[in-house]
């Protein structure tokens, strides 16, 4: 076993049994997704269940045909009780004291206005807060949506005009774009953030553990007394906070697709999922993870090198953190397209590539200038740290 | 065997380190022109109020810092043009015990073992016979971080021997340690004497010094204000107590001893 190997073994024992690292490393990617799919899907499935079974109380106020009215509320909808002797002035207090959910209020004016065949104007009160009093609201609309189309129909006949006449032109769309196009732009402009956060965010607490911690508990001094090269100590240190960076976005992948699994998707959304786990794209997406990862680490070793103490590393890194999402944020804008420039931009260019990976419209040799772009900066991140690593007065800086 | 001659080490500063330091230069000497031998079986102590440079010597026996000028050779190896075959030969203990709070004292050991090269049998066979020694076995298995200062200090020691190197360097191995503790480190030092390892240790206190010394450096802002026997600064200061000739020396505004 090289020495490489045996530093970068005993640094993963020891990042392995440190709380923090595991917490954020494995259980946060794994359970987050899982946990945000449970609560969405539950609370959104409840709340829409609610609202669908909700006994609504409706008031009335018809000048005319009130019975005409309240029966078709009742046909339309069981679940709605109509109301009446209510005054219309009075709809918006009774409504917002909760007596009332809504109240339809239809003038004398409307049905002298469907006689002329004008168009008759019917008042609906309600109260709409979130999105689950959308489809209160859509439950109020219904019986009126029908009547308006039985007017019309009563109107064609009586003018014998068709469909046709008021429909002169009709578009069929047919996009040539695939399934699998159409969701890789979507699905794919989230995956480069899975990548970058969890990437970043998992190897950040190994990285000042390892570099930082290093000098806070003393250790730094008696390593560089070992017969062992520097440029070995870091490689050895730098392979386990990349490697935990690439874990983390693994372990958020894999939790993100089997979470997916569970959830009901429409078949566009759940076929295109599919094609997206099949292993050509995955070993591509794969294959930009790990340059990503390298420079990520490279980058972090750096700075939690130069840090005097923990806090200092984590005030410098945390806010990186943040940093590095905007290159990510920066693919989903319109107009950024993967080209020989934004290849060579690292973070936007595996954003934009994933993209296109998912899309299964990848160039692959602008492909090729990502990887050499990513794997340059690594190498340039890797010599500026190690330099850093052991320079005299960053040893000292304690 | 340490050989130094002229060894000077400077330290830039920055302009915030001059403000502070009221300076106007742009470097500090911490060592200027210091030589000297340290000679197997023999203990060499670097004596010296704090800031006296004494650290900053040993930091470069290690290789831990180059010198600005002048030269160190450890077991006949210099420290600038063959730093790995000093490390090799060299163990480093400072009274930070430096160790790895998630891992166990067999962890930590075999850690150090496999950086210095040891083949298996040769470090199970120092191995046990260090933790025998230092009575490690009991808690072997245990986290540092569980471990009293005590004890990790025993498995500093170990970490620190566990290549049986020729030369020894103790930067202050006692600071911070109770008497029963220290106790440990100057029964180390004595045992490498016994086995012909060439030891330096630096250190504050005047009756650790006596009690263990063969030779005295005695170093104060960065230059030498004794060099000799342990015996020869007992008889040159009969009518003092060891402190107060340490701190006549330290205060002495004679000419350093190059």
């Amino acid at each position: 076993m090289s020495v490489i190997t045996k530093i970068a073994r005993k640094e993963f024992i020891d990042t392995l049994r440190d709380r923090r690292t595991v917490i954020i490393m494995v259980l946060m990617p794994t359970l987050l997704f899982p946990a945000i799919f449970f609560l969405m899907t539950t609370v959104q499935k409840n709340a829409a269940a609610k609202a669908k079974a909700k006994t609504l109380k409706v008031g009335i106020v018809a000048d005319l045909h009130q019975d005409d009215w309240i029966q078709r509320y009742e046909e339309a909808d069981t679940s709605i009780t109509m109301i009446t002797g209510v005054e219309a002035d009075s709809a918006h207090s009774l409504i917002r004291s909760d007596s009332l959910d809504a109240l339809v209020h239809i003038p004398a004016k409307f049905d002298e206005a469907l006689n002329e065949y004008r168009t008759g104007r019917l008042t609906l009160y309600y109260q709409g807060k979130d999105i689950n009093d959308n489809q209160i609201k859509n439950r109020l609309l219904r019986p009126i949506e029908r009547y308006e189309k039985d007017v019309l129909d009563d109107r064609m006949d009586s003018l014998q005009i068709t469909n046709a006449t008021i429909d002169p032109i009709r578009v069929k769309e047919s996009n040539v774009a695939t399934g699998q196009e159409v969701m890789g732009n979507i699905i794919g402009g989230l995956v480069p953030y899975l990548f970058v956060i969890f990437a970043f965010m998992g190897s950040m607490y190994p990285a000042i553990d390892l570099f930082t911690g290093e000098k806070e508990r003393s250790t730094l001094e008696t390593i560089l007394t070992t017969p062992v090269n520097r440029l070995q100590i870091f490689m050895g240190k730098m392979i386990v906070v990349a490697s935990t960076g690439l874990i983390t976005a693994l372990l958020a992948l894999l939790s993100i697709s089997i979470s997916l699994q569970f959830i009901d998707l429409p078949s566009q959304f759940s076929d295109s999922l599919s094609s997206f786990l099949e292993p050509g794209p995955v070993l591509l997406l794969l294959s930009l993870l790990i340059p990503l990862c390298i420079f990520f680490a490279g980058v972090e070793s750096a700075l939690a090198s130069y840090s005097k103490s923990f806090k200092e590393a984590q005030s410098t890194l945390s806010p990186l953190s943040i940093a590095v999402i905007l290159p990510a944020a920066a693919a989903l804008m319109p107009g950024i397209e993967y080209n020989l420039v934004t290849a060579l931009v690292p973070i936007l260019n595996v954003a934009l590539a994933s993209k296109e990976i998912l899309a299964g419209t990848v160039d692959y040799g602008l492909l090729m200038v990502t990887y050499a772009s990513l794997i340059l900066l690594a190498g340039i991140a890797i010599v500026f740290s190690v330099n850093w690593f052991v320079k005299e007065s960053n040893i000292l800086r304690t | 065997m340490i050989q130094i001659e002229n060894l000077s080490k400077d330290f830039k500063l920055n302009k915030k380190q001059r403000q502070e330091m009221g300076i106007n230069t742009p470097s500090v000497r911490a060592v200027d022109s210091v030589s000297f031998t340290c000679k197997p079986g023999r203990i060499f102590s670097l004596l010296g109020p704090n800031g006296a440079g004494k650290t900053t010597t040993l930091r470069m026996i290690a290789t831990i810092l180059q010198p600005s000028t002048g030269s160190i050779k450890v077991a006949g190896h210099d420290v600038v043009s063959a730093p790995n075959d000093v490390r090799a030969r060299i163990g480093f203990l400072t009274g930070s015990t430096g160790l790895y709070q998630r891992l166990n004292a067999n962890e930590v050991v075999k850690y150090f073992a496999d950086l210095h090269g040891m083949d298996k049998n040769a470090f199970e066979r120092r191995k046990d016979e260090l933790f025998t020694l230092l009575d490690i076995h009991e808690f072997a298995s245990k986290r540092i971080g569980q471990l009293s200062t005590g004890m990790k200090q025993k498995v500093s020691i170990a970490r620190t021997m566990i290549h049986d190197p020729e030369v020894v360097v103790f930067d202050e191995p006692t600071s911070g340690l109770d008497v029963i503790t220290s106790e440990n480190i100057i029964r180390l030092i004595r045992d490498c004497k016994d086995q012909g390892k060439t030891v330096i240790f630096s250190s504050h206190i005047m009756s650790e010094v006596d009690l263990l010394c063969d030779d005295l450096a005695i170093i104060h802002k960065g230059k030498l204000r004794f060099l000799d026997t342990m015996e020869a600064f007992r008889a040159q200061n009969q009518q003092y107590t060891l402190t107060e000739a340490f701190i006549r020396t330290v205060q002495a505004e004679a000419a350093p001893v190059s």
